[in-house]
């Protein structure tokens, strides 16, 4: 410090003399900067910020084109904290994954994925997989719309499937597609120690498929045409799916069924590109065949983060489930947004029975980026289920 | 408050201590002026910087610190690296070009270009472009001339002709503004006519890996072809060995050379006068360049500005372009309470919807300059003072209406009215930052005494329209003791109604240097009548004015 001091006051007297240039004081504060030289230094934080955005990290760690990673698991909501080792090699044509993820709640999956990707302006996408997976502590309430909380029962699922899909893109906004799959399925007793496992609540005439095992063959279509003016969080235009499903029992037992699927969903700016309203009407129903029943754990549901968010999850289950959602959604900043909501929905065994509308409301806080949700925290009240708060990764729809 | 910049000097190194002996020089006995003042070339470049290291700052932790009020310490003195009579000398950092001397159409079009035209006849493409930025690309070599790399860059299909129309229609401005810029071409690639070098590299989350001819696909899978086949892309030159970015606060600490803090260099915070004007709402350091130039044993760092694609409101996903910092808690508790139905003014106009996807997020109507923000704040930003904009806008003022279309016009957009809403719009955020900054402060500008005593001066806002005159002129004269930097003997104080008047003689006579304030009356622009200060030197040839403060009450 006292040498910084001594130089300070050594060039005092140079600075005020008269006979100096301006050229020269510049150039003696440069020549005593040059004594005292250093290379620039970045903080920890900034040091690690830097590191994820130019060596990739972040993308390294979740979701890299080649090499082990960790997974966080694709389990249905309720399944606990679940991680597991995953295995990634793509390409510009291919993408093969491995996975494999256990929870703390003893769900597990492994599955292996081949996939086409994009190639130059190719317009065909496809894959083909092979998956193993036990659900160990499902929920479930009974069917119907009347179904109570006291109901609630746990059983286990289990299933391996083998299928492939295969599409087109015909213009940029359509794309049809089909699915073939062969599923062996397994139900059995759930492993919630905290409530009842399903047997010993519902029987088989209460709850179709109750401890079957059935072979399934899933043969699927599937067309959408989206207009919207962007993949994630779309301010305007509208995003309509149409799916239908033939599932065949490959015994000759009583398993087989069509399942058809109708979601709209229509996104209308409100003053400008930062007010949404963003609407979804989604009908899905199963038709068994002629003395044939549908799995109760392959009929439709409602309830949890999202769909009915004032009920609990799984909490409504029939043959037959519509939903109608409302959103108003406004930007507060480029990560951060608010949502009011308010939405509807029932099940039945028949279309044409469909009554007892449940209803919910709420609001909440968004963040991500430009509208593409990241994360979300809502509250939701007015539901049979009272007041819920939900957190939960991704967007609803 | 000398022991406190005292103490402040000796924790940072002799070379601010050097800093603080000028300033109180400036503040004490003098002199005030320097034989070779007003200084017109600053040699920033005569000690050797072969030592800098390059360094790349962090765009998120960029955003976040200069996000935080806390680490924006507000410090809007004069600006550090103006000469005696209120300009930015020709450095490292800024070359005065229209700002001082007339630049024809052609020279305001041509730019930084070493050509007409980027003349390639088959690109070799050497490696990935990394993440930098949102427009894919990648970097290439023409294969005649292997030492020259460019990068070269596409638009996304859904907003075709947008980020390269803009990076070459701010290139040229930005240039001809005085700033170094990279030279970036607009050019036409055939597919066909790109080759892969054996060695050419990509980086992705996983590594390096090769580059294939699948990854010059997929960027012209992301992109628009012109109906010959071929691909609209920018190719901007690699210049030299770079050393990263530079921060808006500040100085490289490997970098001898540069003594100002980068938030008192004016030509750094009246860039938000020329950010305004063209919605550079992408103006921050991340986005700056410095290059290690010069020759061998005598390098030196030359500052960039850099990558333009996303002026002109060119990321229409950012709704708030110009008009909003990102993070604004007051802002959000109000849109947040209000259930966003508190539609601000901005909010109701310009929607880029009705406009072509060549045309990115600018318009007029609601163009405030005074209001106009960038993505997120910075030291040099927020230093901004009147008299800095009022230099900017002296600047702006001089590009005409010819040479703004024929800078659209460089960008060679396939539609019409793309150019032709765009130089319209050029010329009307012109005129408003115009008429925003030249009559912020006094205008006087371009005082002359001549030989027999006659002072003429200019005033630049009633030059440039934007302001009737003022009822009068009051000009205090005294002589000036540059020795002991204060004023002497009597004042005798005039007032004119036009920008003229004859020094009296007994000021003159026998005087070395003369001082002379210049108030101005008018009714609206009250900061007219604060006076600009005025120095003047007798030399052999007549006076030389040495010295203009336009706001010395603010020093």
């Amino acid at each position: 410090m006292l040498f910084w001091l001594a130089a300070a006051l050594l060039l005092w007297p140079a600075a005020v003399d008269a006979e100096e240039s301006r050229a020269a004081l510049l150039e003696r504060q440069r020549a005593a900067k040059a004594a005292a030289l250093h290379p620039p230094e970045r903080s920890r934080v900034e040091t690690l910020l830097y590191n994820f955005e130019n060596r990739y990290w972040l993308e390294r760690l979740l979701n890299p084109p080649r090499g082990l990673f960790p997974w966080s698991g694709a389990f249905p909501y309720g399944a606990g904290i679940a991680a597991g080792p995953a295995f990634r090699h793509s390409d510009h044509h291919v993408d093969l994954t491995l996975r494999g993820a256990a929870s703390t709640r003893g769900y597990w999956q492994t599955d292996a994925t081949l996939a086409l990707t994009s190639q130059g302006r190719t317009r065909v996408f496809g894959d083909v997989s092979i998956n193993r997976r036990e659900y160990t502590q499902e929920d479930f309430y009974g069917l119907g719309p009347q179904s109570t909380k006291s109901d609630l029962t746990s059983y286990s699922l289990r299933a391996t499937t083998i299928g492939g899909s295969f599409g087109v893109v015909p213009t940029r906004r359509t794309s049809v597609s089909a699915q073939v799959e062969y599923s062996f399925v397994g139900q059995s007793s759930g492993r919630d120690p905290e409530v009842p496992s399903i047997e010993d609540v519902f029987t088989p005439v209460t709850a179709p498929g109750l401890g079957a095992n059935p072979d399934l063959v899933r043969l699927g279509l599937r067309a959408s045409l989206d207009s919207t003016d962007r993949p994630f969080g779309p301010h305007y235009g509208g995003r309509y799916t149409v799916a239908w499903d033939r599932v065949l029992d490959n015994d000759p037992g009583a398993w087989s069924f069509q399942r058809w699927n109708l979601d709209l969903r229509q996104y209308l700016p409100v003053l400008g590109s930062t007010r949404t309203l963003a609407l979804r009407g989604q009908l899905v129903g199963v038709r068994p065949d002629a003395g044939h029943e549908v799995p109760f754990y392959l009929q439709p549901a409602l309830g949890g983060p999202d769909s009915l968010r004032g009920l609990i999850p799984w909490r409504l289950r029939d043959r037959n489930a519509a939903l109608l959602q409302a959103e108003y959604r406004w930007d507060l900043n480029a990560v951060l947004g608010a949502v009011l909501f308010y939405e509807t929905g029932t099940v039945g065994p028949r279309l044409g029975d469909l009554g007892d509308w449940h209803q919910d409301w709420g609001g909440g806080l968004r963040v991500g980026l430009l509208s593409n949700v990241f994360f979300r925290a809502e509250v939701a009240v007015g539901g049979p289920d009272g007041t819920r708060l939900l957190m939960r990764f991704g967007n609803v729809f | 408050m000398s022991s406190e910049l005292l103490r402040a000097c000796v924790g940072r190194g002799p070379w601010l201590a050097a800093a603080l002996s000028l300033a109180l020089a400036d503040q004490g006995g003098g002199p005030r002026f320097y034989p070779d003042d007003p200084l017109w070339v600053d040699r920033d470049d005569r000690f050797d910087a072969s030592a800098a290291e390059p360094f790349e700052l962090s765009e998120v932790w960029d955003m976040i610190e200069n996000s935080i009020p806390a680490s924006r310490p507000a410090d809007p003195g004069r600006a550090q690296n103006v000469n005696t009579v209120d300009e930015v000398p020709d450095s490292s950092w800024f070359v005065n070009r229209l700002g001082r001397r007339p630049m024809s159409v052609d020279e305001i079009v041509r730019g930084p270009d070493l050509a007409p035209k980027l003349d390639v006849q088959e690109w070799v493409i050497t490696g990935g472009k990394g993440r930098a930025g949102f427009q894919p690309g990648f970097r290439a070599v023409d294969a005649r001339r292997p030492d020259v790399q460019y990068q070269l860059e596409v638009d996304l299909e859904q907003h075709a002709e947008l980020a390269t129309g803009a990076e070459i229609i701010g290139t040229a401005l930005y240039h001809a503004i005085g700033y170094h810029v990279v030279d970036v071409y607009l050019v036409d690639v055939d597919p066909r006519k790109v080759r892969i070098a054996p060695d050419a590299k990509d980086r992705d989350a996983s590594g390096r890996r090769p580059y294939t001819r699948d990854d010059f696909e997929e960027v012209l899978r992301l992109a628009k072809p012109n109906p010959d086949g071929t691909y609209r892309m920018t190719a901007g030159r690699f210049v030299g060995k770079s050393l990263g970015n530079f921060e808006h606060h500040g100085t490289r600490p490997d970098d001898p050379n540069d003594i100002h803090p980068h938030e008192h260099r004016r030509e750094l915070r009246a860039n938000r006068v020329f950010a305004a004007w063209l919605n550079h709402d992408d103006s921050r350091a991340p986005n700056s360049l410095d290059v290690l130039a010069g020759e061998e044993g005598r390098r030196f760092v030359r500052h960039y500005m850099f990558d333009f694609g996303s002026i002109l409101g060119s990321s229409p996903d950012r709704w708030w372009s110009g008009q909003a910092y990102m993070f604004e808690h007051r802002e959000l508790l109000k849109d947040l309470f209000t259930l966003g139905f508190r539609v601000r003014p901005w909010q109701r106009v310009d929607d880029p919807r009705r406009l072509p996807p060549a045309v990115g997020r600018i318009g007029s109507a609601a163009f405030d300059p005074a209001s106009w923000k960038p993505e997120y704040p910075n030291r040099a930003f927020d230093n901004m003072r009147p008299d800095d904009a009022f230099w900017a806008a002296r600047i702006v003022s001089r590009f005409s209406d010819e040479a703004l279309r024929a800078v659209v016009a460089k960008a060679r957009y396939s539609d019409p009215a793309v150019s032709e809403y765009l130089t319209a719009t050029l010329i009307e955020r012109r005129d408003a930052v115009v008429r925003t900054w030249l009559p912020a402060v006094n205008p006087i500008v371009d005082p002359a005494l001549a030989a027999d005593g006659t002072l003429s001066f200019d005033n630049a806002a009633v030059v440039a329209g934007v302001a009737t005159g003022p009822v009068e002129y009051t000009l205090t004269w005294s002589r000036f003791d540059n020795a002991a930097d204060a004023r002497v003997g009597p004042t005798v104080e005039q007032r004119v109604t036009s920008p003229r008047a004859v020094a009296p003689a007994s000021v003159l006579e026998g005087a070395e240097y003369v001082f002379v304030a210049i108030a101005a009356s008018h009714a609206r622009p009250p900061s007219w009548s604060h006076p600009v200060h005025i120095y003047l030197r007798r030399t052999s040839a007549g006076w030389e004015t040495v010295g203009l403060e336009r706001l010395p009450l603010a020093r």
